[in-house]
């Protein structure tokens, strides 16, 4: 079981060595909207796969997205 | 012969005395004239008058304060006395010598900070070993143990830092050990026995590239294929616990693995990056116990697909057994 802080949102979660949900600690605000728990696995790791794939003036636009949600 | 009316005339012997009148005397007493009549000092209720401009009348007598009868003789006593007329100096000279009294250092007693007697040094060498009071030392900025201090007893300290620390004997250590001067050469860890957390926070960073497998050091060392290469001694038997890992980029498809490693074997301590996920990932419910004097690293383990994952940092937390 891995516990995982993603460097893009500050979501921190529990998922096992097949990348399974197993717990929520805590959801972001930019993810918070999200309630079932399955989509919010899938949308924080699809923010952060996009997100690493951005140029770094779109990373820091993001990160400025993010906070005001 | 020439009495009265022989003719011759009188002597001048009897003509003076013929022409003094006889004295007669007044009575019994005398009475002079003073001055000022009878001075106050004469007087039987004073003192005896003295000499020259001292206070006359000499000390009164006192022991400790408290005057001593008065008395007409003053006599010293003792065999450290010795009483002496000086005619030439007109004066009586008291002598109180030392005989009897403590004149070594040695033979003090019941002086401050002691409670029975005083024995001072042992030796000339034992006084002259240190270089004035603590005080004096504790205040030398100039490094007064020279190029080496050797310290064979336990330190207990907050923070230790230096450029040039070198441990030849057992570190331990009941907090964090952390620092990118920590850079392992393959003996580091040799004696090293802590309860706290080895962190490596340095700007070290290996890329691993998808389907295959990198040891890297505790310490950040570049990682290498070859395991022994970067294999650290643990010389105390105890767990590893809570590993931490820090992706900073990771383009691999598929999941990748980060194991401890104990003398050669997958422990239980793992961490799972998924496929092109980044960020701090860690394992808090795995714990690897070790044998002392195990040789210990890490396992990163990439996945298949895609380019390369970029670690940046690992820690983790050893508890003595």
């Amino acid at each position: 079981m891995t516990t995982w802080k993603p460097d893009t949102c500050d979501c921190e979660l529990e998922y096992d060595d097949d990348i399974k949900l197993i717990r929520v600690i805590k959801k972001c605000k930019l993810h918070n909207s999200i309630v079932d728990n399955a989509d919010f696995f899938t949308a924080v790791i699809s923010h952060n796969k996009t997100f690493n794939i951005l140029t770094p003036e779109e990373r820091q636009a993001e990160k400025e997205r993010s906070r005001k949600v | 012969m020439g009495g009265e009316g022989s003719g011759r005339k009188p002597s001048e012997e009897t003509i003076v005395k013929r022409m003094t009148p006889e004295q007669t005397p007044v009575g019994d007493g005398m009475f002079i004239p003073n001055y000022s009549g009878i001075q106050a000092a004469a007087l039987k209720t004073s003192k005896p008058l003295g000499t020259g401009t001292s206070a006359g009348g000499g000390h009164t007598i006192q022991d400790e304060g408290v005057s001593e009868t008065q008395r007409t003789n003053l006599n010293f006593s003792g065999s450290a006395v010795h009483v002496t007329d000086s005619a030439a100096g007109d004066a009586t000279i008291v002598h109180i010598d030392a005989v009897g009294g403590a004149s070594d250092h040695s033979a003090l007693s019941n002086l401050d900070y002691a409670t029975a007697g005083h024995t001072g040094f042992a030796s000339e060498a034992l006084n002259t070993s240190l270089s004035g009071s603590y005080f004096t030392h504790a205040a030398d900025s100039t490094d007064p143990h020279g190029v080496t201090l050797t310290q064979t007893q336990i330190i207990s300290s907050g923070t230790i830092s230096g450029s040039a620390i070198h441990l030849t004997g057992a570190l331990t250590a009941v907090g964090e050990i952390s620092g990118s001067a920590f850079r392992g050469d393959g003996s580091f860890l040799t004696g090293v026995t802590g309860s706290g957390t080895i962190v490596y926070e340095g700007l070290y960073s290996t890329s691993t590239n998808s389907g295959s497998n990198q040891f890297v050091s505790f310490l950040g060392t570049t990682g290498s294929s070859v395991e022994d290469y970067i294999r650290h001694r643990v010389t105390q038997a105890g767990n590893f616990s809570k590993a931490w890992l820090y992706v900073s980029a990771n383009t691999i498809t598929n999941t990748s693995l980060l194991t401890l490693r104990d003398d050669g074997a997958s422990g239980s301590t793992q961490i799972s990056v998924g496929g092109g996920l980044t960020g701090e990932f860690s394992d808090d419910t795995n714990a690897t116990t070790i044998a002392a004097n195990s040789l210990c690293n890490w396992k990163i383990t990439t996945g298949a697909g895609g380019g390369a994952i970029f670690t940046r940092g690992t820690s983790i937390d050893f508890t003595p057994s």
